[in-house]
């Protein structure tokens, strides 16, 4: 089936400001941010044809950005944006067992309903939905050096449990 | 100069050890996301890199949180309010004890055990009886004190 002009715009154009989120990031420059992500975007769509090979447009984009950006800082200069390279992975990654990386992740969501309170909400308000510390600090009544104890704990308490399954 | 002037490998690990203690931006985040994306099971920095996905690749439903934890500690225990409440039952106590020992205006109004007392006999009835107050308040302060050191205890 073809990749139609709807099926990018569902897929790819939500996926921009977090894009220029990371090229700002990366570059340190808003300007060249924006350079960088519309450079991204015009590729994306010249070569749309081979987007329907994409399993995960959110990770695709943001590696093509990645590469794009790093590439950038080493040459110090705009440079040829190749898709070819960046759908690599995605194939590798069929090959690998989508499911089973999919199940560690729901086991990653399961494990954050057992957690007690206050930990449970602010792992998942930091985690899954990415507020600010001083927000979550706000919305639970606790100060934004609790949040980040309580983060920092729980990351490293996940990254034990990964490294024993 | 940029972040990466040091290379790929100390971002990655400067990233990390920030992530690690909960000071991490979420910009930041998003970059350590990216950097880690191709990292397969085996390789270094995979549950580093599993966590960074779980945190990106999973849309979950906006989480319904817990009220605020002034409902799980009742207020007459709140920091905020522990010293001015404390200070305003101080001063309420000496006011009522001050006004009920007041010496009498009249000396004969003055008795003990149904006798009159002079006015040197009610001085020093008011002066222990203000003595007591002081110790009890002496004595409240110092269970505010312990109250506050539970809470800041109980808060880490």
């Amino acid at each position: 089936m073809p990749y139609t002009e709807d099926d990018f715009a569902r897929h790819y154009l939500p996926q921009r400001p977090r894009v220029l989120q990371l090229c700002r990031q990366m570059l340190g420059n808003s300007e060249d941010a924006e350079d960088a992500c519309q450079e991204v975007y015009i590729k994306l769509w010249a070569q749309r044809t081979r987007l329907a090979e994409v399993a995960q447009p959110f990770a695709f984009v943001i590696r093509v950005a990645r590469n794009y950006c790093l590439d950038r800082l080493r040459m110090n200069l705009p440079t040829e944006l190749s898709l070819e390279e960046n759908l690599t992975p995605e194939a590798e990654l069929e090959d690998e067992g989508r499911e089973q990386r999919e199940e560690l992740l729901c086991r990653i969501e399961d494990w954050s309903h057992q957690l007690d309170e206050p930990q449970r909400s602010v792992f998942r308000l930091v985690h899954y939905e990415g507020k600010p510390h001083a927000e979550v600090a706000e919305r639970l009544g606790l100060t934004e050096v609790n949040v980040r104890v309580i983060i920092s704990r729980l990351r490293k308490k996940l990254k034990e449990q990964i490294s024993n399954e | 100069m940029n972040n990466y002037t040091n290379g790929l490998e100390a971002r990655i690990e400067h990233l990390l050890a920030r992530y690690y203690e909960g000071e991490t931006t979420p910009d930041e985040e998003l970059e350590l996301y990216a950097l880690l994306l191709d990292v397969r099971e085996g390789e270094p920095y995979y549950k580093d890199a599993v966590l960074l996905r779980s945190q990106y690749e999973r849309s979950v439903e906006p989480t319904p949180v817990a009220e605020p934890r002034t409902d799980a500690h009742p207020i007459f225990l709140s920091r905020r309010w522990l010293w001015p409440a404390s200070m305003a039952a101080a001063l309420v106590a000496v006011g009522l004890g001050l006004w009920l020992l007041r010496p009498s205006e009249d000396p004969l109004m003055a008795q003990r055990n149904g006798a009159a007392m002079t006015q040197e006999e009610v001085n020093v009835v008011v002066d222990d009886a203000v003595m007591r107050l002081a110790t009890a308040l002496d004595n409240s302060r110092a269970k505010s004190q312990q109250a506050l050191m539970l809470l800041e205890h109980k808060l880490r």
